[in-house]
């Protein structure tokens, strides 16, 4: 974690203020970039444009510049100016401002409308890659408290039957690459068997969970494999995982039974708790390592549709390497 | 691809397709079946098109009268919540979940979505605010260069 370099390096310099203005229509927009409290701000201040638009344009045009490095997109006179693009890489969520002349300044927090949080917060900033995870099996195997587990490292007890879907994040490194894990946990109810099958499009991983306790759950592994290997790309990296293993003594699945399934569809296995959090994260770490190969190698062709990998559009930006995770992001 | 909650999801509009036909099908013959007029409920509310979502609530609110099973009611109540919330109807939205959380206090989903809302209702708010503000901006600039011609 190397920090926020351009966003200290520019608090450290005091207060700045650059402008720059995009010229060629009559209603000029101008892009300010100030300094506030320690930290940058971005704010638009607009002509005789219509609020609602000018805000929102712009808000991509810079949010595309800084963040995706489209080029063409950039102001030219904003691009030119290192200092600012320096402290604009260093925008953070809840920082930007919106400026109307010679008004007030919106912050964004209380301004969302004009908002970039969204959109920063699902920018591919901090990361090298998105993969998209879906988490199948039983009702009551135990799902949603293994996401519960990754994502806030914490054991949900009595947790009800999930609704339809949930969604969990959380980003990890592998071989040195932040990544960022998409969860997609499903539920696991009989009724919700048709409407989940549409989540299992563009997965990039699947982690098939059984509890270990209850043989039933464990027969019923081949429908889902079924499921998962005709809703999923060849390349998604299935996992099996037996649940609640901190139940030894209500063990109803022996592990080299579950070994051997795994091993004749080509799984990798797993044995974890939800609730002690033993190899939790292992599950999760071992998929992404597998499907991290699996670009490595090539087998996973990223510009394939539906591989659940979303790259980041790297362009390196002068001085800053931006790592900063910022997962619990207000907005 | 990157969702950031269930609110902004949307589906593919294969699985209203796929799920219009099956639902179609058994109406054709007789009354569909619960299981087929979910699915396409559930397809329909997430759908981009409004009237859509309209007709997924319609169904849901039928689902929710004819179906007295209560695992499932939650579902409806869940999904009437969502959907109403995606067509800005925040009261309805809000009236639903909170019937759920009566019964699951502490049910994190539901809580989850009804924060989910409330931000939504928040910034949707502030946007009708800032048309008005802008009105007020672009009326005031009217108004200034009225005057200042006129003098």
């Amino acid at each position: 974690m190397e920090g926020r370099p351009a966003q200290i390096n520019t608090a450290q310099n005091g207060p700045r203020v650059s402008q720059s203005r995009r010229n060629g229509s009559a209603s000029a927009h101008y892009f300010t970039i100030f300094m506030e409290g320690g930290k940058a701000h971005f704010g638009i201040i607009t002509g005789t444009q219509p609020l609602f638009s000018v805000g929102r344009k712009s808000c991509n045009v810079f949010f595309k510049w800084s963040y995706c490095g489209v080029e063409e997109k950039k102001p030219r006179d904003l691009a030119r100016n290192s200092a600012a693009r320096r402290s604009a890489a260093a925008i953070d969520c809840g920082d930007v401002f919106i400026r109307f002349p010679g008004l007030f300044a919106y912050s964004t927090t209380f301004f969302s409308p004009f908002c970039f949080h969204s959109a920063m917060a699902n920018t591919p900033y901090n990361y090298s890659y998105i993969f998209k995870y879906i988490i199948i099996g039983d009702m009551g195997v135990g799902k949603s408290c293994l996401l519960h587990q990754f994502t806030e490292k914490k054991f949900m007890a009595d947790c009800p039957h999930t609704i339809g879907v949930e969604f969990g994040t959380r980003i990890i490194e592998v071989s040195g690459q932040k990544i960022k894990l998409q969860i997609w946990d499903t539920a696991g109810q009989e009724r919700f068997r048709a409407v989940t099958r549409s989540y299992y499009r563009g997965a990039a991983g699947a982690l098939m969970v059984y509890d270990m306790t209850r043989r039933s759950t464990y027969n019923h592994l081949s429908s889902w494999l079924t499921d998962a290997r005709n809703l999923t790309n060849p390349n998604t990296a299935i996992f099996l995982i037996g649940n609640k293993a901190d139940l030894e003594d209500q063990r109803d699945v022996p592990y080299e039974e579950a070994k051997a399934f795994a091993e004749e569809n080509g799984l990798t296995f797993l044995e974890c708790s939800a609730k002690t959090g033993s190899n939790v994260e292992d599950a999760f770490l071992e998929t992404a390592k597998e499907i991290y190969q699996n670009i490595q190698d090539g087998s996973l062709d990223l510009n394939a549709a539906d591989t659940g990998v979303q790259p980041k559009q790297t362009l390196p930006r002068p001085g800053t390497t931006a790592t900063n995770e910022k997962s619990d992001c207000k907005c | 691809m990157d969702h950031r909650n269930i609110l902004d999801e949307r589906i593919d509009p294969i699985d209203i397709f796929q799920t219009r036909e099956a639902y179609q099908r058994q109406a054709a013959i007789g009354s569909p079946s619960i299981a087929a007029k979910f699915s396409y409920a559930h397809a329909l509310i997430g759908s981009r098109n409004k009237e859509e979502v309209k007709e997924g609530i319609d169904l849901f609110e039928d689902l929710l009268r004819e179906d007295l099973d209560y695992g499932s009611n939650r579902d409806y109540l869940y999904f009437l919540a969502v959907a109403n919330a995606r067509m800005k109807k925040f009261d309805r939205a809000l009236n639903y979940i909170d019937v759920l959380l009566n019964a699951e206090s502490h049910n994190r989903q539901a809580s989850d979505l009804k924060k989910n809302i409330k931000e939504k209702m928040r910034k949707d708010g502030l946007l009708g605010a800032a048309i008005v503000g802008g009105g007020a901006v672009v009326v005031g600039g009217i108004l200034a260069a009225l005057l200042a011609s006129r003098r």
